[in-house]
């Protein structure tokens, strides 16, 4: 369903809890905890077990609560979109690679992250991970400066994407965050609104993979401003 | 996918008319307004009655995946002396009411990403767009294959925006079939797909069509009648009654009947139960979190690490809580008492 610039304000109203401050300190939280659990993915390790770790670990953090589930993937599994079921039993190899997502409510804040690590050797695997974040900031900044709407962003990232070499999966194409749960405000895609998506409500997600689907890097933070990236 | 067996709303909801556009020369899109805080749900893939001035019914699917504006699409196919057909063709003026019951049909998308083939001719295309869009909100990376037919192009009415889901999505084939060159959707399919194994294959159209491509392609390696759907997508009748073993269950002074073999939280969802859901079912959000009877706690399997890892974090746990989402219902069920938001 498209979506016009009139309902703008509609898709973009917040709940009773809103905080600016709230959302921010909520996004340090997740970034930090992003690296907490690659910090402890070692190779040799299986999937479903570094799954368990993450949930511990935000669990230690009191951030166990998610608005969606916790997502660590194993080499062949980083192609995974949103929601599917990884395939079993995959074993972080010597040389390889991994995502981690997450979208922890803290209190009554939601926060959401993603981020891709290389373990050993793999200068394909490391540029992927690169260009992921790489194709974030580059489409944030176009955001920033030009104040591209939702579909023109996802054009424009998918573009680049494949100027860097990689595909653009297009079903991960960002979203709302708010206090929670965002869902019940606007629930679909951002690549599906009409206007230009407002600070520091809607989260830039960036999947992309290689041509042959061996492997694919993911990253994801809320649109924000250089200011907030240093 | 999932087989819901989703009990029909006995008082039917007025809706009014808010447009009729010309989609071809014998095809019209009709779009109803639900009324505020209406507690009408459905899935794409679903179908609702229509209640006529002179009392009959017709059942349309919707052609669109719930909408955030409430409204309701369909399309209306001109039927020589239809009742409906004459109605949005020629009787029917925006702000009209409309009083719709359902859903019924249990055939919809699940979660599981099996590849899937999908038949449509003439407006057997909407519910099969619902779907669709449903699938791409969802994100689910099922790739599918959508075989559209009719006799020339201009019958393909919705071919544009077929064409441009197509563009975007790397999972998803459209491919037009015409017949005035003699082959039909069934022909087509069997002509790319050497087998089907694991797939699932959804027809919606003509009755002929269904009945060819079910006999055609069933033949194939592979192809499991349990994967061809095909039940839910009858144009028009009257609306079935669901048929697939249930049990009542107790919640809020209300009996609610809910199919054996779904989560309580489908059940209670598509029953019109206002429970929360924000996760998709994954335990992560715990916003399905019941309160069982005491009498029914040892009625189920303790629960896993996932869920009770959650359970212990959610606040002020007590051990009769369990999350809705992983709770399958069972004939031995019967009669479960619960409360919500406990």
């Amino acid at each position: 369903m498209d979506v016009n610039i009139d309902q703008k304000s509609e898709l973009e109203q917040v709940g009773a809890a809103f905080a600016v401050e709230k959302m921010l300190f909520v996004r340090d939280r997740v970034r930090a905890t992003i690296h907490d659990i690659a910090a402890s993915v070692k190779p040799g390790m299986v999937e479903e077990d570094a799954v368990e770790m993450a949930k511990d670990l935000l669990a230690a953090k009191d951030m166990l609560k998610g608005w969606h589930d916790v997502y660590v993937r194993f080499g062949t599994n980083t192609l995974k979109t949103f929601g599917a079921p990884s395939d079993p039993g995959i074993v972080l190899g010597e040389n390889d690679i991994f995502l981690i997502d997450i979208g922890p409510v803290w209190k009554e804040w939601e926060g959401d992250g993603g981020d891709t690590f290389v373990v050993g050797e793999n200068a394909v695997m490391s540029q992927c991970a690169a260009d992921a974040k790489k194709l974030f900031h580059i489409v944030r900044k176009k955001w920033s400066t030009e104040g591209l709407n939702g579909k023109e962003l996802y054009a424009f990232a998918e573009a680049e994407a494949l100027k860097m070499g990689w595909e653009l999966n297009l079903d991960l194409s960002g979203h709302r965050l708010s206090d929670f749960p965002h869902a019940a405000i606007y629930d679909g895609p951002m690549m599906d609104v009409d206007f230009k998506p407002s600070p520091l409500l809607w989260v830039l997600e960036i999947h992309i993979r290689n041509h042959e689907r061996t492997f694919g890097a993911f990253y994801e933070d809320m649109l924000l401003d250089d200011s907030y990236f240093s | 996918m999932l087989h819901h067996n989703i009990r029909a709303r006995a008082t039917p909801i007025t809706t009014q008319i808010v447009a009729i556009d010309v989609l071809a020369p014998d095809v019209r899109r009709l779009v109803l307004q639900l009324p505020p805080n209406h507690p009408f749900r459905y899935r794409a893939g679903q179908f609702v009655s229509l209640v006529l001035p002179d009392g009959s019914r017709r059942s349309l699917s919707p052609a669109c995946a719930p909408r955030v504006d409430d409204c309701i699409v369909f399309h209306v196919q001109r039927q020589p002396n239809g009742v409906l057909s004459n109605l949005v063709f020629r009787d029917f003026v925006l702000g009209d009411s409309v009083a719709i019951e359902g859903p019924f049909g249990n055939c919809v998308l699940g979660h599981r990403s099996n590849p899937t083939v999908m038949l449509a001719t003439g407006t057997g295309i909407a519910p099969l767009m619902a779907m669709l869009e449903e699938n791409f909100a969802c994100g689910t990376p099922r790739p599918i294959t959508l075989f559209w037919g009719g006799r020339t192009l201009r019958d393909l009415y919705a071919a544009p925006t077929l064409e441009s889901w197509a563009r975007q999505r790397l999972n998803f084939r459209f491919i037009p079939v015409l017949s005035s060159t003699g082959i039909y959707v069934q022909d087509a399919a069997a002509a790319i797909f050497p087998d089907f194994f694991g797939i699932d294959i959804y027809a919606c159209g003509s009755p002929g069509m269904v009945e060819s491509a079910r006999a055609k392609l069933l033949t194939f390696p592979g192809a499991s009648p349990d994967r061809f759907y095909a039940d839910a997508f009858r144009p028009s009748g009257a609306a079935a009654a669901p048929s697939s073993p249930s049990i009542v269950i107790h919640h809020a002074d209300a009996n609610i009947e809910v199919p054996i073999g779904a989560s309580l939280l489908a059940a209670l969802t598509n029953a019109g139960v206002a429970i929360n859901s924000v996760c998709g079912g994954q335990a992560s959000c715990g916003t399905c979190r019941v309160k069982l009877a005491p009498e029914w706690h040892d009625h189920f399997p303790p629960p896993n690490k996932t869920e009770r890892r959650l359970l212990a974090y959610l606040e002020s746990p007590v051990p009769t809580h369990r999350l809705a989402c992983q709770i399958t219902l069972e004939p031995r069920h019967a009669g479960l008492a619960f409360s919500l938001d406990p």
